[in-house]
């Protein structure tokens, strides 16, 4: 039977190989050649490479494998999968050869080599999930076909990268899998996680072991190790290079020798790592000595409190003694707007929730888009990475449809929460397994087949099922977050009695984190605020982990700060202080000075506005066309909601705002007012839309466009400023513009306008090298509809190359494309009528 | 890269800025100055400067150069480096945070994406003057001079040579700087260049 590693990890120190750069230069590897075709075209030099590293000590040896994906071989003349199965041949090779010749007899194991693509994840980069998910998913299995013993995925810098790495090799093979990173000083990846969140995402995944390689020296890695341990339950690997680097000469060379390296590797060793290596620069010296100082010691045994951590792309939150706010406002039950965003896919105004939410100081943000007649799948499938693009917080998947639950937590970059299973079997049998493969952090809500328990004791009942049923799907206590359920005290009186035992007893009796939906307490009552607010400070001290709150309730926020202050969680109360400081309160500022009856029997209304003098209103739309004229964004929203109350929003539209972004524009075409000043204007104008849009809402009409426009980056192109700026002009002029992103294909262009019959397609490109894509969508434009207009737009066009590659026009700037606009639709309605 | 962390900043000028939004810095009024300044504050707190850099021996071929591992056929650059017989290659990059925080404005606040896109621009060249500086210095030390730097989209120097910088140096596994298949470098505000280091007396062009 094939040894299997996780067998020996902690029983004995087990020693990784050393770099491989150094050793294939200095056997006369080119620059610019692929290290990996050695594999075949080398194959002796590869093989003592790694017989070199066996006999200084080493128990695994990864295979020259690490830049083996289908981006970077392309242009090799080597198949993939000859590429890895070389790999491995030659690290077989190896052991056979020291076995033969005597040597030790010890665990000896060849490990698939996986290295990062190469590219940057979109949407920064131009690499999509499913793309790497692919590339890693075919070395992976060429590599266990190919007879390794386990797969090292090494050099990460990206936790949404190694998470498709990790899933590939999971989903696809049987190995045990390594997953090591690469940190900086302060112990961040390139991308931005720290190290807590990314042990938590790789634990979470299911890696077997997991640790810090590359980047660093043993000194450096030493401090990281502090972070590290204390946060994970799996055996720690450190991999660390020869020092720090300079350049000598035109070469690259590290400052620590062999037997400083193993002296600093010992400590490291006693420290907790069990598994220990080396990167670039380390030769087989320096695992001798590595392996000579560790000789006969044991790995130290390792204590880890259980922690629980919910985790984006780069920052961790944990569910702790310190209570977390979990923002409620993206679901749509309840919230026309909102309603209305998801169906006619306004993802930028949910997107703008969003950050409202994390501006007014939410941890987590709860996503739901469960909507009759919308595939909740699909739109958790667009909607969390439009998310993640703007904001860092974790998010928590709210869905109780399995099959979105599991492709949101798939696409998730991070660990999330997920909400929510309950303690119906059906519920646990199918919930279970997905937080099970993606590590999430689960709701678990106390209702079962029989209901809602109207008890304390019924409720702690269920909880304790599903933390067991959990445990039997290898899902720890910590992993799950049990919802005690608010419900109505307007139809229940015990109802938050009962609720708040429940905190109590889940909190002291099962050592469970805990959460509520905080605002369901007060429905069908008045002032829910006030009620909510009283009933969290109660909840919290009876336990509350996280609430599901409105963030913006300055009510809630009050609740929420006086409790950590006053419990001990805000040192000095800085905090408090910091969100407090000079403000007044109702007494402190004087209620006196308040305009008399502002505060009378209306009380919680504002006052009429029906009263307004002419003079007065006309102060104030001139105050509107003044706000856009300056870029003032709160002022315009402002200005355009007391406007509303006396005239008509096409009055509005017609009268100020159109005017004053008139008069930005001549005065920017005429050079007189210069871009910043521009976009400010086209910004406090979107604010004024907005407050139309919200009034149009609410009574259940919608703003009328002026016809349809498509605007795309070409593919390959990732600068998307410029096209964002001519969207946002052309949607405060009117137009419903589908804006379809960046790196867009031909093919997306052409199915938009299919789709959507627009007869103006806006294109932009940034770079002679994209240029060329954008001539590929023009013509495949052109084959199908010959009759619909193309604009474009980017810094390496002129009006000639425009002509040349096909476009019917040139926007040197942003205002131009309105222009242009104004000219093809006064055109076509001009044909019409 | 650490000394570099401070003084870079100093180098970052209004008149860049402007230049980047389309403007002179004399037709920028004092509403445009102050809304800069905020945005420039915000953006230095974003940025996480990396940079990387090697010197390597320099020959010149018939037609085409080689410096360190990479061959490089430009009739502009040959003319920008001759006279030297090392050149450094170097790549810095502002961080992917920077390209977050545009990204994130861009869906909230264009004008200040705009602006801080343009403070970004001016930003990754002040880092870049730094990093001359302190090539200056090291070339000092070795008894050269350095001529102005060169970056691949100068001249006839093309961006094809862009993947070959980027493995020399190996870019994206020390500050992260990748490549998109178009050829664009990720994070977008990121710079690779060609620093000559010419031997004194060298009169062709002198650089002060």
């Amino acid at each position: 039977m094939k040894k299997d590693i996780r067998d020996y990890l902690g029983r004995e120190f087990l020693f990784y190989d050393g770099g491989s750069g150094t050793y294939l230069q200095a056997h006369g590897l080119k620059p610019g050649e692929l290290p990996e075709e050695w594999n075949l075209t080398n194959r002796e030099a590869v093989t003592e490479m790694h017989e070199s590293f066996l006999k200084a000590g080493s128990h695994i040896l990864l295979t020259n494998t690490f830049g083996a994906n289908p981006g970077k071989l392309q242009n090799s003349r080597f198949e993939l999968e000859e590429i890895i199965a070389a790999g491995v041949e030659n690290a077989r090779e190896a052991v056979r050869r020291y076995q033969e010749n005597g040597g030790k007899n010890r665990p000896l194991f060849v490990s698939l080599d996986i290295g990062p693509s190469g590219h940057l994840m979109k949407p920064y980069g131009d690499l999509g999930f499913e793309e790497a998910y692919e590339w890693f998913r075919q070395a992976a299995v060429c590599g266990e076909k190919a007879g390794a013993d386990l797969v090292t995925i090494e050099t990460m810098s990206d936790s949404y990268e190694v998470k498709a790495a990790l899933l590939a090799v999971k989903e696809n093979t049987s190995l045990p899998v390594f997953v090591t990173m690469v940190f900086d000083e302060g112990g961040r990846l390139l991308t931005g996680g720290k190290i807590a969140g990314t042990a938590a995402l790789l634990e979470g995944l299911g890696a077997d072991a997991i640790g810090l390689n590359c980047g660093l020296g043993p000194y450096q890695m030493e401090k990281l190790l502090d972070s590290l341990l204390p946060v994970t339950s799996l055996p720690v690997i450190v991999n660390p290079n020869a020092g720090l680097p300079r350049t000598e000469e035109g070469a690259t060379v590290y400052d620590i020798g062999a037997e400083e390296f193993g002296a600093v590797m010992e400590r490291i060793g006693e420290r907790g790592a069990w598994v220990l290596g080396g990167c670039c620069g380390t030769t087989a010296d320096y695992i001798a000595a590595m392996v000579r100082r560790l000789k006969g010691k044991k790995p130290a045994a390792r204590r880890v409190q259980e922690r629980t951590f919910v985790t984006s792309g780069s920052q961790c939150v944990e569910i702790g003694p310190d209570p977390v706010i979990i923002g409620e406002r993206i679901n749509p039950t309840g919230k026309k707007w909102l309603k209305q965003a998801l169906l006619t896919g306004d993802t930028d105004r949910i997107l703008k929730e969003a950050l409202k939410e994390q501006e007014d100081g939410a941890h987590i943000l709860d996503v739901n888009a469960g909507l009759p007649g919308l595939c909740e799948a699909d739109k958790l499938k667009e909607l969390i990475p439009a998310l993640q693009a703007v904001t860092d917080l974790p998010l928590q998947i709210d869905t109780s449809d399995p099959k979105a639950m599991e492709q949101a937590a798939r696409i998730y970059n991070g660990r999330p929460m997920l909400n929510s299973v309950n303690g119906k079997k059906e519920s646990m049998e199918a919930v279970f397994p997905i937080a099970k493969k993606y590590g999430g952090v689960v709701v678990g809500l106390c209702l079962d087949e029989s209901g809602i328990p109207s008890s304390a004791e019924g409720r702690l009942k269920i909880a304790e099922k599903i933390i067991d049923t959990a445990a039997s799907y290898g899902i720890a206590k910590n992993q799950i977050v049990i919802d005690a359920l608010a419900l109505t005290v307007s139809t229940e009186p015990e109802s938050a009695n009962v609720t708040l035992a429940t905190l109590k007893k889940v909190r002291e009796e099962l050592g469970a984190a805990t959460v509520l939906g905080v605002s369901n307490i007060s429905f069908g009552l008045p002032a829910r605020e006030v009620l909510n607010a009283s009933f969290f400070a109660m909840a919290l001290q009876n336990g509350l982990s996280c609430g599901i709150i409105n963030p913006s309730s300055q009510a809630m926020r009050d609740a929420y700060d006086s409790y950590r202050a006053l419990c001990g969680h805000d040192k000095n109360c800085s905090d408090f202080i910091a969100r407090n400081a000079g403000r007044k309160t109702a007494a402190a500022a004087g209620i006196t000075d308040a305009p008399a009856g502002a505060l009378s029997a209306a009380g919680r209304k504002q006052a009429p506005i029906e009263g307004f003098s002419r003079d007065a209103l006309e102060e104030q739309t001139g105050a509107l066309y003044r706000a856009i004229e300056k870029g003032l964004s709160g002022d315009a929203g402002k200005c355009t909601k007391t406007l509303l109350s006396s005239l008509s929003p096409l009055d509005i539209i017609d009268g100020e705002l159109i005017p004053a972004l008139d008069a930005v524009g001549k005065g920017f075409e005429r050079g007189t007012l210069f871009l910043p000043q521009l976009l400010m204007s086209a910004d406090a104008a979107g604010a004024a839309f907005e407050e139309i849009r919200a009034f149009l809402g609410r009574s259940g009409q919608t703003q009328q466009k002026k016809g349809t426009i498509i605007l795309a980056t070409v593919k390959g192109d990732i600068h998307d400023i410029g096209k964002n700026i001519v969207k946002a002009l052309l949607d405060n002029y009117g137009y419903d513009v589908r804006d379809l992103g960046k790196d867009v294909k031909p093919e997306t262009v052409v199915n938009a306008v299919r789709e959507s019959r627009a007869p103006l397609v806006g294109l932009s490109a940034l770079m002679t090298t994209t240029v060329v894509s954008m001539e590929e969508t023009i013509a495949l434009l052109r084959a199908d509809f010959p009759e619909v207009k193309i604009m474009v737009g980017g810094a390496v066009l002129n009006e000639e190359y425009a002509a040349r590659i096909g476009a019917d026009f040139y926007g040197p700037d942003a205002m131009a494309s309105v222009r242009y606009a104004e000219e093809v639709f006064g055109n076509l309605n001009g044909a019409v009528r | 890269m650490r000394e570099l962390e401070k003084n870079w900043q100093a180098r970052i000028s209004l008149k860049e800025i402007c230049r980047y939004m389309g403007m002179k810095e004399r037709e920028a009024d004092d509403s445009i100055r102050a809304e800069v300044e905020k945005q420039l504050a915000r953006l230095l707190d974003t940025v996480r400067v990396r940079s990387y850099y090697q010197i390597f021996p320099l020959c010149f071929g018939e037609n085409d150069l080689i410096l360190g591992p990479v061959r490089i056929q430009s009739r502009d650059l040959r003319r920008n480096l001759s006279g030297c017989d090392r050149a450094a290659l170097f790549g810095v990059t502002l961080g992917l945070e920077v390209d977050r925080l545009i990204y994130r404005l861009g869906r909230t606040a264009l004008g200040e994406a705009a602006i801080t896109d343009a403070c970004a621009a001016a930003a990754v060249e002040a880092v870049c003057d730094e990093l001359c500086e302190k090539l200056r210095e090291e070339a000092r030390r070795q008894s050269r001079e350095i001529r102005p730097r060169f970056s691949p989209g100068f001249g006839d120097f093309t961006l094809a040579y862009q993947p070959c910088l980027l493995q020399a140096l190996n870019l994206s596994g020390r500050i992260g700087v990748c490549l998109t298949d178009g050829g664009m470098m990720t994070p977008t505000k990121s710079v690779t260049a060609v620093v000559g280091l010419a031997q004194p007396d060298f009169g062709m062009f002198r650089v002060k």
